[in-house]
């Protein structure tokens, strides 16, 4: 009698640990299909390791870097680029012809627009070959733009060379229209604005697209560094 | 033979009798949270209508320097009782697209917000001289519309129009009207497995209390095991989106029913608990047992 009581007693202790290890079971079985996709939808959706607040206004860090405006060492046809970061100012255009006196930065995103003409991060860095593109508002740094014609001269500078270019072709295009802001093979330099219109800009875009006829990278500057 | 399977089946129908609580607690705390009345008070306790008019003068601030329309033609005409109108109307349509009901697509003019328009464009006529013709109307028009747009836009707090867009409300809609019908199902599959457990068991002293008691522990145990780790983790705060309005509005939602689920798992395992130690007092007073006799 008393070893059947036994028997009873851990039967009724096992029980539930039984049924938990089978509801277990059944779980896992049943998410071993779906857990990839789950596993992916759940990390997209929850991606933010940090888990930042939003109103913590922790986004972009502008740059205000100094551009070396006057140097009188030498330099070289060929060399190496510093690449700037999201929000870097890294460069500034000039025209002698117009007043044109723009500071550039690396990336392109409505904050930094505020603050002078963005090179779009998908493109060329200035110095590098293919298509460098660069644009501003047309009310603000790019007010001048249209004013461009071909044979200007416009020079860019930045901390490891200075780049002279020649207005070659005036564009106009739509906004929606990647034709002249794509990739290039050739070694070239877009510039491009909104086309004003009746209260603010259109969807028209207007620029110009000129071609590299110096690069004096600073050899000076890199033996330093050295 | 016959305990062995009595004990047998009791188990088999206590997981059966688990899955059901589990899928009846979901229902449940479905039904009361996912609706229209929840979602539209969750936005004003944590200050959704401010954080959308903030978003709207980042927005017309930064596109000034192209519209050259100043922010503050849009916002004077605003304020958080109108964006949270609009907030409410959106989340009103995006519950109906849920019950495939109709929705409401009337125009939500505003008075204030179509004089500041005009007045800044007439002003701006008068100032540097523009002829009013057709062109000045049409992007009078435009500049109206579009501003109507990003406000419903921007108030689309749990974003139901890309939902829509990406067929995902339609899929939602589905599971969305079969609650009602699910959740019924699992609570009459709950009280019948109950009343099957109690029969058979019904030759030992309440133990039906003892396979009941443990299936609800077990399915309140289930259910506390990730909602603890969502609340201790913090889970929802990486939620990707950042935009303040629409952080805002899932995190809490997500929040709100988790810790629903928590609650309530938390009483379920505590009657499961109280029944089995019940059974366990009841048990112990055993009429059958006779002090042995000592000669």
């Amino acid at each position: 009698m008393s070893k059947k009581r036994s028997y009873s007693t851990a039967a009724h202790i096992a029980a539930p640990f039984i049924v938990l290890a089978i509801c277990t079971g059944i779980i896992s079985a049943a998410l071993i299909k779906p857990a990839d996709k789950l596993k992916v939808y759940a990390n997209l959706a929850f991606m933010d390791s940090l888990k930042s607040d939003p109103s913590d206004n922790s986004g972009l860090v502008v740059r205000e870097n100094e551009i070396i405006s006057t140097y009188d060492g030498k330099t070289s046809k060929t060399g190496e680029v510093i690449r700037p970061k999201f929000g870097e100012l890294y460069a500034e255009i000039k025209s002698s012809r117009l007043d044109l006196d723009v500071p550039v930065y690396w990336g392109s995103n409505a904050e930094l627009l505020e603050h002078g003409a963005c090179n779009s991060s998908s493109s060329a860095v200035v110095g590098t070959e293919g298509n460098t593109v660069i644009s501003a508002h047309a009310d603000t740094f790019f007010a001048e733009l249209e004013k461009l014609k071909e044979g200007d001269v416009l020079t860019i500078r930045t901390n490891y060379g200075k780049f002279t270019y020649k207005v070659k072709e005036l564009i106009t295009f739509n906004s929606s229209d990647r034709k002249y802001i794509a990739p290039t093979e050739d070694t070239r330099l877009t510039l491009y604005t909104c086309k004003k219109d009746l209260l603010g800009s259109s969807a028209i875009r207007i620029g110009v697209i000129c071609e590299l006829t110096k690069s004096e990278f600073y050899t000076d500057i890199e033996e330093e560094t050295e | 033979m016959k305990n062995a399977l009595t004990y047998i089946c009791s188990i088999i129908i206590s997981v059966i009798l688990v899955f059901t609580v589990i899928s009846s607690v979901f229902g449940v705390v479905g039904k009361i949270h996912v609706s229209e009345e929840r979602f539209t008070s969750l936005a004003v306790e944590n200050d959704v209508p401010e954080k959308v008019y903030s978003e709207l003068e980042k927005y017309f601030s930064n596109r000034s320097s192209s519209t050259s329309i100043p922010a503050n033609v849009y916002m004077d005409a605003i304020d958080t009782e109108y964006l949270t109108f609009i907030i409410n109307r959106n989340i009103h349509n995006g519950f109906a697209a849920l019950n495939s009901e109709s929705t409401e697509n009337s125009v939500i003019d505003n008075p204030s917000l179509n004089a500041s328009i005009e007045d800044f464009f007439n002003a701006y006529a008068e100032e540097t001289g523009c002829e009013k013709d057709d062109k000045f109307n049409k992007k009078l028009e435009d500049t109206k519309s579009s501003a109507y747009n990003v406000i419903i836009d921007q108030c689309d707090i749990y974003k139901f129009n890309a939902l829509e867009k990406h067929g995902v409300l339609s899929k939602l809609a589905f599971f969305y009207s079969k609650l009602d019908i699910v959740l019924l199902i699992c609570v009459g599959a709950c009280f019948a497995l109950t009343i099957l457990l109690t029969l058979l068991n019904s030759g030992t002293k309440a133990g039906g209390m003892f396979w009941i008691g443990i299936s609800l522990a077990i399915a309140g145990i289930i259910i506390i095991v990730p909602c603890s780790y969502f609340i201790v983790s913090d889970y929802f705060s990486a939620f990707t989106i950042k935009q303040p309005q629409i952080y805002t509005a899932y995190t809490s939602t997500l929040n709100a029913l988790n810790k629903a689920m928590f609650s309530t798992s938390i009483c379920i395992m505590t009657i499961g608990l109280c029944l089995t130690i019940i059974y366990r007092v009841l048990a112990c007073e055993n009429p059958d047992v006779k002090p042995a006799k000592v000669d």
